[in-house]
C-alpha cells in the first residue's frame, strides 16, 4: 500500500485550523495597529468574502466570470429591504442576503452556464447590468440613483451595538469572513471541490468519467453567489448605505484584479489580494488622487508576467530562484 | 455467453458525409474485439458514438439490453460504457491519484458532497491507490499528470477506465505516441485487464492488434467490410490491399 499521507489534497486531513487563525491574528494585528482605520479593515473584510467567492467559481471551477456584483448587490439590496421592511436583526439580513444572491446565481446559472469561454464572459456582464438598470428604474423599492439610507441595524444577538467607531462592525465582518473561509476551505478539500476542478481542467474528460458538468456548474456558482450574497449583506450593514454601485462592473472587475494578484488557483490567493490591492490603492491614492489607476495597471502586469500563481505563489517562486542562483 | 453491447444500424451523417453506415456490432462478456481500417475509416467516430460524445443519426445502441441512445455521454458512462482517448485527455494539472479518484467520486456518488468525510473519503482514496497499484502507478500517485512520460500518460488513462468499473470498454488507440520500448508495457496491462471485460481496442500497431484481439473489425470509409479471427483478417487479399499496405504485412507502414 502506498503512502497515503504523502498525496496531496483534496480528500485530506482539514481540521487543522493554521489558517482560519492567521486570518483572526491578522485581522486584529491589523485592527490594533490602526485604530482609526477599522472602516477601511472592515471593507477589507467584506472585499475578502466578496472575492473569495471568485476564487471558488473562478479559481476552482474556471468559470469566466465578470459580473460576480450582480449577486454581491442583490444580497446588499435584499439585506437592506429585509432590515428597512421587515426587521433589521443583522444575522437574519446575513442569511437573506445569501440566500437572494444564491437564487440570483441559480436563476442566471441556469442560462449561463451551458455557454463557457468569451461568450460566459459576456453573459454574466450582461446579468449584472440588467440587475443594475433594474434596481435604478424600480426607485420606489430600491431609491433609484440615491440608493437606500440610513439602513437600521439592531444589535448584533442583541448585545452588540455597532458603534461609531466601528469595532462591532469589525468584529462582525472578520467573523463572518472566518467562518465563511473555515467552510469554503473544506467544499475545496471535499470530493465537490475535487470534482470543481477536473472541470476547469476538461469538461470533455469529466463526461468520460460520468460526472454531470452543468449540474456542477450550476451548484458551484450557485454556492458562490450565497458567499457574494453574504458579503454584500454585510457591506449594507456596516456602511448603512447600498448604492448602484454594488452591482456594478467595476466591483467585479476589483474583484477579479484583486484575486489575480493574490492567486487564482488557492482560496487564500483571495485573503492575500484584497489586502495588497487595497493598501496600495489607498497609499497611491493619497499621493496622487488621479493616477492611482496606473500604479494597480502596473502591479497586475508585473504579477500576470512574473507571478502567475500571484502573491500565494511568492514563496514557491523565491524558492525556485534561490535554487537556481548557486548554478 | 452474455452480450452486453449491441449495435443495430448506426448510422451517423455530417450533412452528406457518411462517416458510420450502418454499423452492426455487438461485444459480448469477455470479447477481446480489434477495430482497425486506414486513417479516416471512422473508428474514433464510432467510439464516439458509442459512448455519447456523438448521437447517431439512425440505428439503436443497446447496453445491457436496455437502450442508450438517448443518454448523454457522463449518463452512458455511469450506465457502463468507459472510453480512453486516443490523444491524453487527462486533467494535467492535477496529480495522478487525483486524475483517478475523479471517476471514483463518480461511481460513489459522492460528488455533490461538499464537506470532507475521513471514513469515506479514506475508503474512496484506497480504491484509487488500488487501482493504480497494478499499473505500476502508485510510486507516482502524488506527482502531477504533467510531469509524467507520456507513457505513464497513457496508464493513467486505462488507470481511469478501470477505476469506473465499467460494463464495455473502449480502448482508442491506448498506445499512441508511446515509444516503441513502452509499448510492450502497454500490451501487458491490456492482457491483465479484468477477463470478462468486453473490449473493443482501435489500434494501428497491427503486432499488438494480432496479439490481443480474437476477433477483429474492419472499418473503411464509415462501414464495416470485414469481420473474422486476426488470421482470416491476415490471409484476406482484399484487406492486404486496402489496408495493410503495398508491402503486404502492414505495421511499419502505418
Amino acid at each position: 500500500m502506498a503512502d497515503l499521507t504523502a498525496v496531496q489534497p483534496p480528500l485530506a486531513r482539514t481540521r487543522w485550523l493554521g489558517p482560519e487563525l492567521a486570518v483572526v491574528v491578522a485581522g486584529v494585528t491589523a485592527a490594533l495597529l490602526f485604530p482609526d482605520d477599522l472602516g477601511f479593515i472592515t471593507r477589507i473584510n467584506i472585499l475578502a468574502i466578496f472575492t473569495l467567492s471568485l476564487a471558488l467559481v473562478i479559481g476552482q471551477a474556471g468559470i469566466a466570470t465578470l459580473g460576480q456584483a450582480a449577486m454581491f448587490g442583490a444580497g446588499s439590496y435584499s439585506a437592506a429591504l429585509w432590515a428597512i421592511h421587515i426587521t433589521p436583526e443583522p444575522l437574519s439580513g446575513v442569511l437573506i442576503g445569501a440566500l437572494v444572491g444564491a437564487s440570483v446565481a441559480a436563476a442566471s446559472g441556469v442560462l449561463m452556464l451551458r455557454t463557457r469561454g468569451l461568450t460566459l464572459l459576456m453573459l454574466s456582464v450582461a446579468v449584472a447590468q440588467v440587475l443594475l438598470e433594474t434596481a435604478n428604474k424600480a426607485g420606489s423599492v430600491t431609491g433609484g440613483d440615491d440608493g437606500l439610507a440610513d439602513i437600521p441595524v439592531s444589535p448584533i444577538l442583541g448585545v452588540f451595538a455597532f458603534d461609531f467607531r466601528g469595532q462591532v462592525g469589525f468584529g462582525y465582518t472578520l467573523a463572518a469572513l472566518v467562518l465563511v473561509y473555515f467552510c469554503l476551505r473544506r467544499v475545496v478539500a471535499s470530493p465537490f471541490g475535487l470534482t470543481c476542478r477536473g472541470i476547469r481542467a476538461d469538461q470533455v474528460r469529466m463526461r468520460a468519467v460520468g460526472a454531470p458538468v452543468f449540474r456542477h456548474l450550476l451548484s458551484v456558482y450557485t454556492l458562490g453567489g450565497a458567499v457574494a450574497g453574504i458579503a454584500g449583506a454585510l457591506s449594507a450593514q456596516t456602511t448603512q448605505v447600498v448604492g448602484l454601485n454594488s452591482l456594478g462592473f467595476e466591483l467585479s472587475a476589483e474583484g477579479l484584479v484583486m484575486l489575480t494578484i493574490g492567486g487564482v488557483g488557492h482560496l487564500a490567493g483571495a485573503l492575500l489580494g484584497v489586502p495588497a490591492f487595497m493598501i496600495i490603492r489607498h497609499v497611491a491614492a493619497s499621493i496622487n488622487p488621479y493616477h492611482w489607476l496606473l500604479v494597480i495597471g502596473l502591479l497586475l502586469i508585473v504579477t500576470i508576467l512574473f507571478l502567475p500563481q500571484g502573491l500565494y505563489g511568492l514563496p514557491e517562486k523565491g524558492r525556485a530562484m534561490v535554487r537556481r542562483r548557486p548554478k | 455467453m452474455t452480450e452486453r453491447l449491441r449495435l443495430t444500424g448506426v448510422t451517423k451523417s455530417f450533412g452528406g458525409l457518411s462517416v458510420a453506415a450502418d454499423i452492426n456490432l455487438s461485444l459480448s462478456a469477455g470479447d477481446r474485439t480489434a477495430l482497425i481500417g486506414p486513417n479516416g475509416a471512422g473508428k474514433t467516430t464510432l467510439v464516439n458514438l458509442i459512448s455519447g460524445a456523438l448521437q447517431p443519426s439512425a440505428g439503436d445502441i443497446h447496453l445491457d439490453g436496455l437502450r442508450v441512445n438517448r443518454l448523454d455521454q457522463a449518463a452512458r458512462t455511469r450506465a457502463g460504457i468507459a472510453r480512453t482517448f486516443q490523444v491524453s485527455r487527462l486533467c494535467r494539472d492535477l496529480t495522478v491519484i487525483e486524475n483517478v479518484l475523479l471517476p471514483l467520486i463518480q461511481r460513489h456518488r459522492a460528488a455533490f458532497r461538499m464537506w470532507p468525510a475521513s471514513a469515506s473519503d479514506h475508503a474512496i482514496r484506497a480504491e484509487a491507490v488500488a487501482c493504480l497499484e497494478p499499473l505500476g502507478l502508485a510510486a507516482v500517485a502524488g506527482r502531477r499528470v504533467s510531469e509524467l512520460a507520456y507513457g505513464e500518460q497513457r496508464l493513467v488513462e486505462i488507470a481511469i477506465a478501470i477505476a469506473l468499473k465499467p460494463r464495455v470498454l473502449l480502448l482508442d488507440e491506448p498506445a499512441a505516441g508511446v515509444p516503441e520500448s513502452e509499448s510492450g508495457m502497454i500490451l501487458d496491462v491490456l492482457a491483465r485487464l479484468p477477463r470478462e471485460l468486453p473490449i473493443l481496442l482501435i489500434e494501428h500497431d497491427m503486432d499488438l492488434v494480432f496479439r490481443f484481439a480474437r476477433r477483429v473489425i474492419v472499418l473503411v470509409a464509415g462501414a464495416i467490410l470485414f469481420e473474422g479471427t486476426p488470421a482470416e483478417v491476415a490471409a484476406n487479399q482484399t484487406i492486404r490491399d486496402i489496408y495493410l499496405g503495398r508491402d503486404g504485412h502492414g505495421a511499419a507502414s502505418l
